[in-house]
């Protein structure tokens, strides 16, 4: 992951690890096999990350779904796996963007992650109202990091997401 | 619902360990998830390294799009007949 990362600063303006990666920075780890990365880029720009590594994995073609677009690399050797997704150009992905964290990654070295708030409005969003994992996230977020998580921020976007009742429901004190 | 006091306990561990550890604590989970696939791969059938590498990217990303999925076979085969690519290497116990 270390030969990506540095292929993400030579080639892309900004990015930051979400996903299971950012969840075990906050809270509780997950087994989720591959690595979530949001990049400030274009469809060409995903391109060009690809070429970059090619001599050590495969690069699956940018993809789009909805209004996101999304590629993959596939490691030659192990089949790790890291999906690259780049950044909507609404104002809250401008606003996680320039909020995201330096991390020095126990394993990966000098790292950017998801702030905590925009990574449970992201899961809010990925949940769709529907997805029960995600939303137990979410609870669980907001419990281990109770007295860090700026509540302000959160009431701010999640209605412009389409997420509103979902913060409500999960900053209920129930499970 | 009535929250859990073992669940309560389990995240102040977690929340006590601190990123980094939580971090280390996630690399372990998805190294012994790669193993568990590798298992699968002992017990199926003999496959050809395109087959038996196809068989780990479905038991590891079952929700890899049909798109990518395709693409990556194809540059699989083409580097296997190109004797650039031999399989995937298992990870070690």
């Amino acid at each position: 992951m270390r030969d990506v990362i540095e292929a993400l600063d030579r080639h892309a303006p900004a990015w930051y690890l979400t996903g299971s990666e950012a969840l075990a920075a906050y809270g509780t780890p997950r087994q989720t096999l591959d690595t979530d990365v949001l990049v400030d880029t274009t469809e060409p720009g995903l391109r060009e990350l690809g070429a970059a590594l090619g001599r050590d994995y495969y690069f699956a073609e940018p993809l789009r779904f909805g209004s996101r677009v999304m590629a993959s690399l596939v490691e030659r050797s192990g089949a790790g796996k890291v999906d690259l997704i780049v950044r909507d150009g609404d104002p809250w992905s401008r606003e996680a963007m320039a909020r995201r964290r330096p991390w020095d990654h126990p394993a990966w070295g000098p790292a950017w992650v998801s702030s905590l708030e925009d990574l449970v409005l992201a899961k809010l969003e990925w949940s769709e109202g529907t997805s029960e994992l995600q939303l137990r996230d979410c609870r669980m977020l907001l419990r281990m990091n109770a007295e860090a998580v700026d509540r302000t921020y959160l009431a701010h976007w999640a209605p412009g997401l389409g997420v509103g009742q979902l913060l409500r429901d999960v900053l209920e004190p129930g499970r | 619902m009535k929250p859990d006091p073992g669940l309560d306990v389990l995240e102040g561990i977690l929340r006590d360990a601190g990123a980094d550890e939580r971090a280390r604590i996630g690399a372990e989970l998805r190294r012994r998830g790669f193993l568990l696939v590798w298992d699968q791969v002992d017990r199926a059938p003999a496959m050809t390294p395109v087959e038996e590498a196809m068989f780990v990217l479905g038991r590891l990303y079952p929700e890899m799009p049909e798109a990518h999925r395709v693409s990556l076979r194809r540059q699989l085969h083409a580097d296997h007949d190109a004797g650039t690519w031999h399989g995937f290497t298992r990870p070690e116990h």
